[in-house]
């Protein structure tokens, strides 16, 4: 090897470990489309219905609720979010539809959550449990439409994931991810 | 302009290098204003020796006595009533007295640490004549996250370390002059004085009697070359007594200072000593030979026994700092020494006080050892020549006592910590800035512009991450992103605070 290439290389290894460290220094960054909010509650968590008694609270934007990585609240770009127990996660926003029809709401969930769409609770689970997905059907006119979604972790492992379907069989997107016929208000 | 430059090598890069090192060591090292890891040991020792308290631990004394010298002359908290650290072996927040500084206890971890860059320049100097590269490698010293928070605190490493390039510098020095002024016996035992002194801090000094081999190495090259074994053999009898006597006799000597100053009794222990021994005690007799001799015996007594009692590396245990030596090179398992958290607005922030290493300091050593090991096979497996004798035989030295210690450091079944690392890491250093050297001999000959904008750079990079995890070693506040943007490998196990 002559002295042009051992420097040469030298140099290529030089710029390739700067270029790591930008690109791993670079904070993650997913598409605003929903506000999660966390709040951390000071007593622990056994019911969604149960008195908040709340302390520090968080929000977060993200691309999708697919919040179940590795059995904990963790996002597949953002990492874990929220804290290892007794915290709650809302989600309060609105959607529109172009047709009317049966579409089906899938809530996974460890521990439980409530879901609710124009202020009608489609599905529930009240206290803890390990991970478990739940199909909630629902029939929708064409326009806005206004959706909440209540969770809560107690202790132990802990994850959310919400899906999206037209009831026909149609394709399953998480909630938030793009839809023929299916838009988000972004969160601001 | 020649005469400039010249001046500059000489002077100006050993002051720049002390000024860094003053600056990155030295500023606000009484922060935090808190105990960590095992400050809560070494402080409750080392005022002992400030309240003449009779107290055995595993580590010798040196450390704790250059502590207390220190916090005795800065006298920064004589008003301060510290009685109660007499009582106990591990002191807690609750046994500090109110607005306690620990400015005096950290002292010469941190000054002595900073002073160091000094030896390490000059050893790097010495053994390749160029003193561009002695600087650049200096950085890594310098700015190396692990040496930078171990050394900051009330802790041993940072002293022992002084010790150690003291003496490898001396025996450097010795080396290098070997062709002009010869080996002389005083040598040897000048040299067992700095071992003694690095020993007198943590007994893993010991494997610098590395150093003596490869003083006598040189001094009797011919005779090896020519199998002289008589000449070796006789040389080797009066060799061995001038290295080793000096090396007992600093470690008696700082042994004698730490029995002598223990004039009283602690009420909660008396250390499993002797009857004979306390009997010294009681009669104010410390200074006594019949003392030293009894309280010598019952102080190695006391370390061989905790030293047996110490338990072994649990990695299923919840909270285990501990590490297998396998993965220090790569920075395996970070210590999280404190936190404290605040929460403002919803935004949580940490103050990290952890032990991790700079990544591009660590990672370049653990290839220069590869390196080494590398052209060392080549020339006695493939019988490659050598293109500069002495500095391949510089590179086998510092390669085997950075391989010496590691070998050592596997044997040992007690749970052993990252900061054992710091020892064998000061090596690898010295080893990448000769194997480098080695490497790119031609190009630094040559005065090659390429190859020292690539070290220029290198070092830019070094600095540059040393700044990314500054927040770690100067406990600055980090918030959850900044943190896993900081959580480069998830072997190095860096713990959130949430």
């Amino acid at each position: 090897m002559n002295t042009v290439n051992k420097n040469t290389l030298v140099s290529i290894a030089l710029a390739l470990i700067v270029i790591a460290i930008i690109w791993v220094m670079t904070p993650p960054f997913v598409k605003p489309v929903i506000t999660l909010t966390l709040s951390k509650s000071n007593v622990p968590i056994t019911d969604i219905f149960q008195s908040r008694d709340v302390g520090e609270v968080r929000t977060h934007k993200l691309d999708k609720i697919n919040l179940h990585q590795s059995n904990r609240f963790s996002h597949p770009k953002l990492g874990p979010l929220g804290w290892s127990e007794n915290f709650f996660a809302d989600i309060d926003m609105t959607f529109t539809l172009e047709k009317a029809g049966r579409y089906r709401f899938v809530v996974g969930s460890d521990d439980g959550f409530s879901l609710k769409v124009n202020n009608k609770e489609l599905c529930r689970f009240v206290r803890d449990r390990p991970y478990r997905k739940q199909t909630c059907p629902v029939t929708l006119d064409a326009g806005e439409h206004h959706l909440l979604l209540s969770y809560f972790q107690g202790y132990g492992l802990a994850g959310l994931t919400l899906e999206f379907a037209p009831a026909d069989g149609g394709k399953r997107v998480y909630w938030g991810e793009r839809l023929p016929g299916l838009s988000y208000t972004t969160a601001q | 302009m020649p005469k400039i430059i010249s001046y500059c090598r000489r002077h100006l890069y050993p002051l720049l290098l002390l000024i860094a090192s003053s600056a990155v060591y030295l500023s606000f090292y009484g922060q935090p204003s808190s105990l960590f890891w095992d400050e809560n040991y070494h402080i409750a020792s080392a005022q002992k020796y400030i309240d003449g308290t009779l107290y055995m631990e595993p580590h010798p004394p040196l450390g704790k006595l250059l502590m207390a010298a220190s916090e005795a002359l800065l006298g920064t908290n004589s008003d301060s009533d510290k009685t109660s650290f007499n009582n106990t072996d591990y002191i807690t927040g609750d046994d500090t007295p109110e607005a306690m500084s620990y400015y005096g206890f950290r002292l010469p971890s941190t000054l002595l640490m900073a002073l160091s860059v000094l030896f390490f320049f000059g050893i790097i100097k010495r053994i390749t004549g160029n003193a561009h590269i002695a600087a650049a490698f200096t950085c890594l010293m310098i700015f190396d996250n692990a040496l930078v928070i171990h050394s900051r605190a009330a802790m041993l490493e940072g002293i022992q370390l002084f010790f150690i390039l003291a003496a490898i510098f001396y025996a450097v020095r010795i080396i290098t002059n070997a062709a002009i002024q010869g080996i002389a016996l005083y040598h040897y035992a000048l040299l067992g004085v700095l071992i003694g002194l690095a020993v007198s801090v943590k007994v893993n000094a010991l494997v610098l009697l590395l150093l003596f081999v490869m003083v006598y190495g040189v001094d009797q090259w011919q005779a090896i070359k020519q199998w002289q074994f008589t000449v070796l053999i006789k040389r080797l009898m009066i060799t061995v007594p001038c290295g080793v006597l000096p090396l007992i006799a600093i470690f008696c000597a700082v042994f004698y200072v730490h029995i002598g100053l223990g004039s009283s009794i602690a009420t909660h222990s008396t250390y499993k000593a002797s009857p004979a021994y306390l009997q010294h005690v009681r009669q104010d007799n410390t200074w006594s030979p019949a003392a030293f001799a009894v309280g010598l015996k019952d102080n190695w007594r006391y370390m061989s026994e905790y030293s047996d009692g110490v338990p072994r590396l649990d990695i299923c245990k919840p909270g285990e700092n501990g590490s297998s030596a396998i993965g220090w090179p790569l920075g395996t398992k970070t210590i999280n020494y404190r936190w404290s958290k605040d929460t403002v607005d919803g935004i949580t922030r940490v103050r990290y006080h952890n032990l991790l290493p700079n990544p591009v300091v660590w990672f370049s050593v653990f290839i220069g050892i590869i390196l080494s090991l590398g052209l060392i096979l080549s020339r006695f497996v493939y019988g490659h020549p050598v293109k500069d004798q002495p500095l391949f035989y510089w590179i086998c030295g510092f390669t085997t006592l950075y391989g010496s210690y590691m070998i050592a450091i596997l044997h040992i079944e007690r749970v052993m910590y990252l900061y054992h690392y710091l020892v064998p890491l000061l090596f690898g250093m010295i080893n990448l800035a000769l194997i480098s050297t080695y490497i790119f001999k031609t190009e630094i000959l040559a005065k090659s512009r390429h190859f020292y904008t690539n070290l220029f750079i290198y070092i830019l990079l070094v600095f540059a991450v040393f700044i990314i995890f500054a927040p770690f070693s100067y406990s600055w506040e980090l918030t959850e992103a900044g943190f896993n943007a900081r959580n480069w490998f998830g072997y190095w196990r860096l713990e959130l605070v949430r």
